[in-house]
């Protein structure tokens, strides 16, 4: 099982097209993902359960990543979350 | 015969006629179902219904998703996928599944009762944006809704073949974007203003539409077919057998047939406003001579953002396209009456005076950076201008400047190639026209925007019907600002054209011929009636002394367009 924090820093949060990335990634992986916030810990596979944690930027979260395939999924969700911050909604590169 | 008819405002000039198409949420698909008796319901059914309700569903999305990014690229096509993806979500279709077996719902019980509680769950969220995300719940929502009860959703639903005249309370840009433009024959719209954003889009595709019908809407929603004039805002009714008799209405619709280049006046540039890459086919079947206004702010107004790479690609490819004619590329022009769900845009009292355009730039410089970060990249594709909106100051042009700079020698060092771009602002707040000869000094080009100029000079809200009667091309005080932003423009050896709606307006061609403009840009179908307005006049008289200063002394914008009509052969 993996646990970590991270901190979502792209512009404008994980909403609507971050968070359905995030879940499409989410999904190719057999590993349950689960992400907390706050007290509140939801299926990090359904974009309605990511969406209700309004994660927008600077929201520090907490990922339990927890199977066979674990290891993978984590370096690639975390990959994803610093292309979103790279990718155009920051200011310096592209 | 029935002879009954409407009038509204004409948003889009245009003859159509049609068989009425009403657009708009399907009658029953929230109505509510028999109170549950768990005795009764066969859950394995119920269960049976729901998927092969998000079967379709997902079809229907499937097909708009493709579309749509066939017609405006991959950013809008998102908003579907993640509807679609809503189809799977474990929390949404999944707890409906549950609650049809474990609590012996009814099929679209569990679905409205998941969504009350999802739309709950966001609508308690602090950020904005979070909570407008309740739309695209309820969205999926209805539309499974729809599915359950045997009938198809949106745009899917639209008939495959023939002319229809679209009829909607209100028109989202989005809703104007996809339907099927092959198919539509003309918009009504109840609410809005000539210059609401469906108008706009509704005149770029060349589609009549009268907007702003208010007194009759109820009676006009009972009829079958309707002929119409854009242009007056006229509706009248017909009977199903006139419209069959009617040359070409029922088959297709009306195509305006592109003109030959007039003679007369080729030193003004004829140009075409374009809000996304796929109106390129209107500016080819127009033969504009380029593109005067590129509004890119529809690739900021879905649900999320574009990144600098997406909004590259799309400017290169307008660019490349229009090359070698020139492609003027207008900054982020949001906030007033244009929302975008992906910035969160407070909201404010009186918008139009408030945060928008470049002050919403200024307020996000990352945002405003990576845009013109994009457009350096695109601009090594062909002759290509950047234009910064709603500038009333000196320093606000300065500041905007040096981003442009700050942007340039980024993308350089990051390796990319860039061309020269022209740099030259609109001319929109009568600040700017009084600082005219100041500001072109600055600048390779003015272009003056019209639409919000006549706003806020004679101080009419474009958006509100009750004063549009105001809202004047022709008041003289208008056309006096004109003339003092093309004679500050040309003592200072710069271009000046116009990319408001006056600048397709074939009654001022007189006027803007004896005034020496050099381009003027507007909805591709307007193109071929400026055209022949153009080549039309008689250019002795126009080039006779004092004709410009004629209107100029015009005290009533009747007197300055029975001045207009006269000047023609």
């Amino acid at each position: 099982m993996i646990v970590h924090e991270f901190v979502i820093n792209n512009k404008s949060g994980l909403h609507a097209r971050p968070a359905a990335l995030w879940v499409q990634t989410a999904g190719r992986y057999q590993s349950s993902i689960r992400l907390k916030k706050d007290n509140r810990e939801v299926d990090g596979k359904s974009l309605l359960a990511v969406l209700s944690l309004g994660l927008t930027a600077g929201s520090s979260v907490q990922v339990t990543l927890d199977g066979p395939d674990e290891t993978a999924a984590d370096n690639e969700l975390m990959k994803l979350i610093a292309e979103l911050a790279a990718a155009g909604e920051q200011a310096g590169h592209e | 015969m029935n002879k009954k008819s409407w009038q509204g405002i004409g948003a889009s000039a245009g003859l159509a006629a049609g068989r009425i198409w009403l657009l708009g949420p399907a009658a029953g698909a929230t109505a509510e179902t028999a109170a549950a008796d768990p005795g009764l319901i066969d859950s394995p059914s119920q269960l049976a219904r729901l998927q092969q309700a998000m079967v379709m569903t997902n079809g229907a999305l499937l097909q708009l998703e493709d579309q749509v990014r066939r017609e405006q690229g991959e950013e809008l096509a998102q908003i579907f996928a993640a509807h679609r993806l809503l189809l799977s979500d474990p929390a949404f279709t999944g707890e409906m599944a549950l609650r049809i077996q474990d609590k012996g719902l009814p099929a679209e019980q569990a679905v409205q009762q998941v969504t009350t509680e999802a739309v709950t769950l966001l609508a308690a969220l602090e950020d904005a944006y979070f909570r407008e995300r309740a739309v695209d719940i309820q969205d999926v929502s209805q539309q499974l809704l729809q599915h359950l009860h045997g009938q198809g959703t949106g745009a899917s639903r639209f008939p495959p073949a023939g002319s229809w005249v679209v009829m909607a309370e209100e028109l989202t840009p989005a809703q104007t974007i996809t339907l099927p433009k092959d198919r539509v024959a003309a918009f009504i719209v109840r609410n809005g203003g000539k210059t609401s954003h469906a108008a706009i889009l509704a005149r770029t595709y060349g589609i009549p539409a009268v907007v702003g019908v208010t007194a009759g809407w109820e009676e006009l929603t009972g009829v079958e077919a309707v002929e119409l004039d854009g242009e007056q805002g006229w509706i009248g009714a017909l009977a199903l057998a006139d419209l069959a008799a009617l040359p070409g209405a029922a088959g297709k619709p009306a195509e305006s047939t592109p003109a030959e280049p007039a003679p007369a006046y080729t030193a003004i540039t004829l140009a075409a406003n374009i809000g996304n890459p796929s109106d390129l086919a209107l500016v080819r079947r127009f033969q504009a001579q380029g593109v005067g206004l590129y509004r890119t702010e529809f690739l900021f107004m879905g649900t999320a953002l574009p990144t600098e790479a997406e909004q590259a690609a799309a400017y290169t490819g307008v660019i490349s396209a229009c090359a070698p004619q020139l492609t003027v590329i207008r900054t982020l022009d949001i906030g007033g009456d244009k929302r975008a769900p992906a910035l969160a845009l407070p909201a404010e009292k009186n918008p139009f005076l408030g945060v928008r355009a470049l002050r919403l730039c200024f307020n996000r410089p990352e945002l405003f950076a990576a845009q013109l970060r994009a457009i350096w990249r695109a601009s090594a594709a062909g002759p290509a201008a950047v234009m910064f909106p709603m500038i009333a100051t000196l320093e606000e042009l300065r500041q905007a400047k040096q981003y442009l700079e700050t942007a340039r020698e980024a993308v350089v060092s990051q390796g990319y190639p860039v061309g020269s771009l022209q740099v030259g602002m609109m001319i929109e707040v009568p600040a700017a026209v009084w600082l005219a000869a100041k500001l072109a000094s600055e600048v390779d080009f003015f272009s003056i925007g019209t639409n919000d100029l006549i706003q806020y000079a004679v101080a009419v809200d474009r958006e509100n019907s009750a004063v549009a009667h105001l809202y004047q091309a022709y008041h003289p005080a208008v056309l006096g600002m004109i003339a003092q932003v093309v004679r500050a423009g040309r003592a200072a050896g710069i271009w000046t054209g116009i990319c408001g709606e006056a600048g397709g307006d074939p009654v001022l061609a007189p006027f803007f011929a004896g005034l020496g403009i050099d381009e003027l840009s507007m909805s591709p179908g307007l193109l071929p009636e400026m055209r022949q307005a153009l080549a039309g006049l008689d250019q002795d008289k126009i080039a006779g002394e004092g004709f410009v200063e004629k209107i100029l002394a015009c005290a009533t914008a009747a007197e300055v367009t029975d001045l207009l009509t006269g000047y023609t052969k």
